[in-house]
């Protein structure tokens, strides 16, 4: 009898832990997408702007390393790059792959959404134009 | 004589099995293929469902080619 309500209890409080860390991801997740929805209008017009562009390993780079002089640019490139890799490691860790699979899907993701004319770095380090 | 017979008996059953030809035929299916696959989509499902915000600041633009819709 004991030993049922202990075990009873047991699954009682593991249940309750799953749950809350599930909320504490879920309330994680929002609060990222918020960040990532507040910086979409400036990463959008600097990659229009051709001064940053989507990169192979699923990040945003300054198409030239003179851009990142200018603080914008380099509050958003880095800003970005680091909700990316929270989301990556948040997102590997809900469907048990690595975040590095997370982010191969998002790169290819975004070059397909770019528009004409924006920045792409392929994964030997060159930029390209996307042309179509 | 038997004794001899058994023996040769046993000797010619154990020469045929031994030499008997074994074809070992995989029949296992290619599991992992389809568990990157499965991966991949389940990603790109839930990238599209976080980003969804995107398409509605961007004038819903077509993810497969990046035109934007008149």
């Amino acid at each position: 009898m004991k030993t049922s309500l202990t075990r009873c209890l047991t699954a009682l409080a593991v249940a309750g832990l799953l749950g809350a860390s599930s909320a504490q991801g879920a309330d994680r997740l929002a609060a990222l997408q918020a960040s990532f929805k507040a910086r979409y209008a400036d990463l959008l017009a600097l990659k229009r702007d051709g001064k940053v562009g989507e990169t192979a390993e699923g990040t945003v780079a300054a198409v030239r390393a003179a851009y990142l002089k200018d603080a914008k640019v380099k509050a958003v490139v880095d800003t970005e790059n680091k909700d990316r890799a929270e989301l990556y490691a948040i997102l590997a860790r809900k469907e048990k792959t690595t975040a590095e699979v997370v982010a191969k899907r998002n790169a290819v993701r975004n070059a397909q959404k770019a528009s004409v004319g924006e920045y792409l770095r392929d994964s030997k380090g060159n930029w390209k134009k996307k042309a179509k | 004589m038997k004794r001899r017979t058994a023996a040769s008996l046993i000797g010619a059953t154990l020469v045929l099995t031994s030499c008997a030809p074994t074809v070992d035929v995989n029949l296992k299916t290619p599991e992992p293929i389809h568990i990157t696959m499965d991966v991949n989509i389940r990603v790109d499902k839930e990238l599209d469902d976080f980003f969804s915000f995107e398409d509605t600041i961007d004038g819903k633009k077509d993810a497969k080619t990046g035109e934007g819709s008149p």
